[in-house]
């Protein structure tokens, strides 16, 4: 059952250079108790959406048109109040990018997640205090550490920290933007396996948006591939790696040298990623396709079943 | 080509009055003791995250900093001797580096064509008129064609990938015989890498370059490099051919970075080897390894000696006492 459906999302950027359009006519759903990995490069919108599912966008962006349907409802039809007070935090916490640079320095960790609790959950701050500890413990960090300042932590603390805050009004649903970017190898995999294993605990429904394809591999159930503001193939992800049908996705996988298997040759994708004020018509992608035809600079794909479970634009399916 | 000798590179930091009093001084030991040997069109890969060192040691081959202490040999000379200014020039000339960030060292009020023809010019290496014709080889040599529609570029107006190509290609202007890349795709998209990659690899064979290559993504070491070199806090814990060490690490510290790496393959979730965490500042001192405190194999010997590298099997070496 889908947990959050979105329809048709689009998010453009009004700029005096032109509109920007980041997110274009975009659909996904998240299940219930799955882990959604959305992979693309910078610029191909996934930012762009997870801020317009927390109603983040401002001016000179604006969320154009579509629908989120949390369990049926659609929040993008919710006030501002009502996502302040009901959804933000409470049912969807959001993980952002570079999150541990977020954190305010003058005020205690402690603090700072137990915040969320006080104003949500109407617990008092000793209470809060307290459940703030617990969950410090339950992210792998000593419960006594809720006094320190967040410049008394590494790097790996700090965004530990942060999923303690995103937990910390048990939400039915988080969304992490790039979590394990500028962490160190290990440090990534410790947080990776923090995720995963408070995921399988609680039975909470993420977003994970990477462009790290290895990440996704190792920690998601579904995927969703976006280019240029659009979602190009999406399904279970082993289906996306040992049949990708979108010529994108194909290039993409061809793209990550990996440690292990064969050592081989592996390709560039030509051409650069596409200017998204004015990008190329029919597929996005087509300038850079090798697979190319006419067809696909006249019309832009329909996103259409090309297996179980699994969904692609591409004309040549 | 290139051999080194117990580098170090030793920072010190300001001490408190108490310390002063006692004459105790406190380092930051970046660089702390580290060999090895490249050989002629051999790439070796310095790996390790950030703070093991990697970077300051490439610096210190290239005598960007100056050393605590230890030696540099280059084709036999000791290059941290030389102190006559031309032939420190000269050996300039030789030994190159690809810089890790498009966006910083690129000059932002020069043109493509200003930025390209500085070095021809520095070492007059071709004459006036020559010079607009190598810089349009150069371009085409990096892909980015036709050439004469970037000459006239400045930085900001060319994409990440697009910058990174001229750093790649402006050392080599010099005919290098040595380069030391420095995280030279670590900044650039991801679908950007490879082309960079592959570029990398292809000029390396054309001009038979011996290369030092610095990067914490040992996937793209693996793709890159002959041999491997594993840092940690300032020495190197593990080396040997590629194959070897990332095949089969045998360093608790190798292993667990290598099994941290994610595999971009679902069917293959492998557990991670883990290390205790901890706060170790890079300023304490220690006794033994470097690496006791967070090893799950620690044991009492290795608090109280360090172990020396030590070849285990055909080149493969390892700092470790449990190295069986």
């Amino acid at each position: 059952m889908a947990l959050l459906r979105i329809q048709d999302l689009t998010t453009y950027f009004f700029m005096k250079q032109g509109t920007v359009k980041a997110v274009d006519g975009v659909d996904l759903h998240l299940n219930s108790g799955r882990v959604l990995g959305v992979a693309g490069e910078s610029g191909s919108g996934k930012s762009t959406m997870a801020y317009s599912i927390m109603r983040l966008i401002r001016p000179p962006g604006r969320i154009v048109k579509g629908e989120i349907l949390l369990e049926g409802r659609d929040i993008l039809r919710l006030s501002d109040e009502q996502i302040r007070k009901d959804i933000r935090w409470e049912r969807i916490s959001l993980i952002f990018q570079g999150a541990m640079n977020a954190l305010n320095p003058l005020i205690t960790v402690g603090n700072q997640i137990a915040e969320p609790i006080i104003v949500h959950e109407g617990l008092d701050k000793r209470d809060a205090l307290e459940k703030a500890s617990s969950l410090l413990g339950s992210v792998g960090i000593d419960p006594a550490r809720v006094n320190n300042y967040p410049f008394e932590l590494s790097g790996g603390m700090k965004q530990r920290i942060m999923i303690a805050m995103a937990m910390a009004c048990n939400p039915e649903i988080i969304i992490a933007d790039e979590p394990t970017t500028a962490l160190d190898v290990v440090v990534a995999a410790g947080i990776m396996n923090l995720i995963k294993d408070l995921q399988t605990k609680t039975g909470l429904s993420m977003i994970l948006i990477t462009h790290d394809l290895s990440v996704i591999a190792q920690t998601c159930h579904d995927v969703a591939i976006m280019y240029a503001g659009k979602v190009v193939e999406s399904g279970e992800v082993l289906s996306i790696f040992e049949s990708p049908a979108h010529p994108y996705t194909i290039e993409l996988i061809n793209a990550f040298p990996s440690i292990k298997g064969a050592k081989r040759e592996l390709k560039a994708i030509k051409g650069t990623p596409p200017d998204l004020i004015d990008p190329p018509s029919g597929c996005r992608f087509h300038p850079r396709c090798r697979f190319a035809k006419e067809i696909c600079n006249r019309k832009d794909p329909e996103f259409r079943e090309v297996g179980t479970n699994h969904f692609a634009a591409c004309h040549l399916l | 080509m290139l051999t080194v000798r117990d580098l170090k590179k030793w920072f010190q930091i300001r001490s408190s009055i108490k310390d002063t009093i006692l004459r105790k001084t406190h380092y930051v030991k970046a660089v702390d003791g580290v060999s090895f040997d490249v050989r002629k069109g051999e790439t070796l890969g310095l790996v390790g995250e950030s703070g093991s060192g990697k970077t300051t040691t490439a610096r210190l081959v290239l005598r960007l900093v100056p050393p605590s202490g230890g030696e540099v040999y280059f084709r036999g000379r000791n290059v941290l001797s030389i102190t006559d200014k031309n032939e420190l020039r000269q050996l300039r000339r030789k030994m190159q580096i690809i810089f890790q960030d498009p966006y910083e060292y690129l000059p932002p009020r020069k043109t493509v064509q200003e930025i390209l023809a500085e070095p021809l010019k520095l070492y007059s290496i071709v004459s006036e008129d020559e010079l607009a014709n190598k810089v349009e080889e150069a371009l085409e040599m990096v892909e980015l064609t036709p050439p004469r529609t970037f000459l006239g570029k400045y930085p900001h107006e060319l994409s990440g990938g697009q910058r990174q190509r001229i750093l790649v290609v402006r050392p080599l202007l010099l005919d290098p015989e040595f380069i030391v890349a420095d995280e030279p795709v670590s900044m650039v998209d991801v679908s950007i890498r490879i082309g960079i990659l592959n570029l990398f690899l292809r000029l390396r064979e054309k001009y038979n370059l011996t290369c030092l290559f610095i990067t914490h993504d040992l996937a793209i070491a693996r793709y890159v490099c002959d041999q491997v070199a594993v840092m940690y806090m300032g020495k190197i814990v593990e080396k040997g051919p590629t194959e070897s060490v990332i095949g089969d690490p045998v360093h608790p510290y190798a292993k667990a970075l290598i099994s941290a790496v994610p595999v971009p393959d679902p069917r293959d979730r492998n557990p991670v080897v883990s290390m205790k965490e901890t706060l170790a500042r890079p300023t304490d001192t220690f006794s033994g390894c470097r690496f006791h405190p967070r090893c799950i194999f620690a044991k009492d010997i290795c608090s109280r000696e360090e172990p020396e590298l030590r070849e285990i099997s055909k080149e493969h070496s390892v700092a470790c006492h449990f190295d069986a």
